[in-house]
């Protein structure tokens, strides 16, 4: 569900997950402080006012008397939102109390605060009726030395408006919060849809290649580093892949050729000749003809198949093969076909006989065959054909077939791992299929061995193998 | 009617020349692209028939020569590729027809027919020159409609002459045109042949003249 979801969306939701977080946090922050600093200042304000009412309270006789004459005191006694009361400790009644609250209220006051002030000076917030009053309550004497009265002084404060105002201000913050997450989320979707714009397109572009072509050209700008890196890779594989269909067209059209002309050439030939009445003779030489057109494509299916078959099969990377036993095997092989082409074909081996190298001695005899058959077949009558071998470090070993024949140009030997490439087609008509050194160059990569040729037209060609030895 | 086989297959060529052979032409046979553009250099012919893939020369390359050169010979690809876009690309590079490989030999005789008559007789099944009728695909002669024997060599020659009635074919040309490439014809074979013919079309209304120095010519009397 998460993973089919786009982008833009996906962002957004994290953004705002983010940010709902983060405003959360930092709403219940704020809402916290402002509470605590009002009810500060409200408790100040409470411990000024009892002070100060408390200041206000002389004692005269056996009675403790609010001074109401004052501007100041009468401003107090009338405050609505203070009330204070004073009961003497010795008669626990009622010496006075303000006249501020209304009188149901001051009743409700006066018994809240009987009941719920425990602690002396401990400013504590209770709820009269529908509103908060912030009380508390004071204890102290009056009176002259050895006629001391000792009193209670209950002052509470209305706290509604202040807890009002913490309300008001939560509210807006909240608001505040939640408009600031609507408009990032808007914006966060807007700009990821905006950034992403591209990316999509391109997609849905990729999506819409079909095979077999797979590729075609691609409308798209870059607009970020990243875009630009997704872009190139596209550019590298579609390069990798026209490549690769190229070469894959080639074979086609290459086997197409290899195998359909001698099925033509057998069907025309037989066509012929029995259109008409022939001699014993004239069919005999037919048959024949045929017959070795037959061979030839026999020889290339074979080949094909090989070709195919080492593509997939298994890496024997623990066997080994003595390099010199195989050495000498291919040698002995080619020695006669040389001889024949009037060729001398020389052999160097390793002066330890025992080197081992990775690989079977079947796939080592296909290899070091191939190499040695085209040595022989683009060479001429009196030239040499070597086949040696040297240590090149303690752990490799290179292997070389070098020939005097015909040589091939810089772009010849470019295309000489391509299937059915031949240097020169005339010259080995029917006999060479331009299989051989793709068979070697995939038996190579096998082997893990690196297999380079240089070659000039006239000169030569010689074919290095360099591959690790097997240390027992 | 000649033609020319650019094959690289020993077999294949073998057997299209003596095929073809057999079915009356006269057939000259280049194993790689290079040779068949030296035959194309030096004799004239009616049809080529010519491989894709060849060595030395592909037949691509051997068909733009021949085109840039203004030689308009009708020439028919015969090759293993066989694709739309082969195939588009061999018409468009000058190619007169394609044929896959592998093909019957007979679908290839016809093809080539039908290109020899498309250039000599722009695609009629006969030729007609005064009450003279050459039928192309049967290759026989009618004179007034009574048909005439003629020998192989001698409908040839008739059909090079009557294919440019009124214009002079030199004796090069015809030679060119009758015999293939690797043989030589005796100095006065052809007059022998042409005396043949004459014998053989003396109830006809044409006659074969004689333009000393420069060649022959086919006129309606």
């Amino acid at each position: 569900m998460w993973r089919d979801l786009a982008l833009n969306i996906k962002l957004s939701i994290v953004l705002v997950a983010v940010q709902a977080s983060v405003l959360l946090v930092g709403f219940l922050w704020l809402g916290h402080w402002v509470e605590n600093s009002r009810l500060e200042e409200l408790r100040h304000r409470l411990d000024t006012q009892s002070d100060v009412i408390e200041s206000l309270i002389q004692s005269q006789g056996d009675r403790l008397l609010y001074q109401r004459n004052g501007e100041f005191a009468a401003e107090l006694d009338h405050d609505q939102n203070i009330y204070f009361a004073l009961r003497s400790s010795a008669r626990s009644e009622l010496q006075f109390e303000s006249e501020g609250p209304t009188p149901a209220l001051r009743n409700k006051l006066n018994g809240t605060m009987v009941r719920g002030l425990d602690a002396e000076e401990k400013p504590t917030l209770l709820v009269v009726g529908y509103e908060h009053w912030l009380a508390q309550k004071i204890s102290f004497e009056r009176g002259p030395p050895g006629a001391t009265q000792t009193a209670t002084l209950s002052v509470a404060l209305n706290a509604q408006p202040a807890l009002d105002g913490i309300t008001e201000v939560r509210r807006l913050s909240a608001f505040a919060a939640l408009g600031i997450l609507v408009l990032t989320a808007a914006s966060s979707f807007i700009v990821v849809s905006i950034s992403t714009r591209n990316l999509r397109g391109f997609a849905r572009q990729l999506r819409d290649l079909k095979p077999p072509a797979f590729t075609r050209p691609m409308l798209f700008a870059p607009h970020s580093a990243e875009e630009k890196l997704l872009f190139d890779s596209y550019g590298q594989m579609e390069r990798s892949v026209q490549g690769l269909l190229e070469s894959q067209r080639l074979f086609i059209a290459n086997a197409s050729h290899e195998l359909k002309t001698p099925i033509a050439a057998v069907i025309a030939a037989l066509e012929v000749i029995l259109a008409n009445p022939r001699s014993a003779e004239d069919y005999a030489d037919t048959c024949r003809d045929v017959l070795a057109e037959m061979q030839v494509l026999k020889r290339l299916s074979l080949g094909l198949l090989d070709l195919a078959l080492l593509d997939h099969s298994p890496v024997f990377a623990t066997t080994s093969t003595a390099l010199a036993y195989s050495m000498r095997q291919a040698a002995a092989r080619w020695q006669k076909t040389a001889h024949e082409r009037g060729i001398r074909l020389s052999l160097t081996l390793l002066e330890n006989h025992d080197v081992q190298v990775p690989g079977t001695s079947e796939q080592w005899e296909v290899l070091l065959s191939n190499l040695l058959d085209n040595a022989i077949k683009y060479s001429e009558s009196g030239t040499e054909v070597s086949l040696g071998a040297a240590v090149l470090d303690d752990q490799t070993v290179r292997i070389r077939v070098i020939d005097e024949g015909i040589g091939m140009s810089l772009t010849e030997t470019e295309q000489l791992g391509n299937v059915f490439f031949r240097a020169d087609t005339a010259r080995v008509q029917g006999q060479s299929f331009g299989l051989g050194f793709a068979h070697c160059q995939r038996i190579a990569e096998q082997l893990g061995a690196a297999l380079t040729v240089t070659s000039q037209q006239g000169m030569g060609t010689c074919v290095t193998l360099s591959i690790r030895r097997v240390i027992p | 009617m000649k033609v020319l086989i650019a094959e690289d297959n020993v077999l294949l060529g073998k057997s299209l020349k003596r095929g073809l052979e057999e079915a009356g032409w006269t057939a000259d046979w280049g194993a790689d692209g290079k040779e068949a553009w030296y035959f194309l250099e030096a004799g004239s012919y009616d049809v080529v028939v010519l491989d894709w893939m060849l060595p030395q020369l592909s037949g691509l390359e051997v068909l733009q020569r021949l085109r840039s050169k203004g030689n308009n010979v009708p020439v028919i690809m015969v090759t293993a590729r066989g694709a739309v876009d082969d195939r588009v690309q061999g018409l468009d590079t000058g190619a007169d027809d394609y044929l896959a490989k592998p093909f019957e030999m007979v679908e290839l005789i016809s093809r080539l027919n039908a290109l020899y008559r498309r250039s000599v007789a722009r695609g009629a099944s006969t030729l007609d020159c005064g009450n003279l009728t050459l039928e192309l695909n049967t290759l026989k002669v009618f004179i007034a409609g009574q048909p005439v024997e003629l020998t192989g060599k001698e409908y040839d020659l008739l059909q090079a002459l009557v294919g440019k009635a009124g214009h002079v074919v030199s004796r090069h040309a015809i030679v060119s045109l009758l015999y293939p490439f690797d043989q030589e014809p005796d100095s006065n074979s052809v007059d022998v042949l042409l005396n043949r013919l004459r014998r053989k079309l003396s109830h006809s209304d044409v006659e074969i003249a004689t333009v000393r120095g420069k060649g022959f010519i086919l006129r309606v009397a």
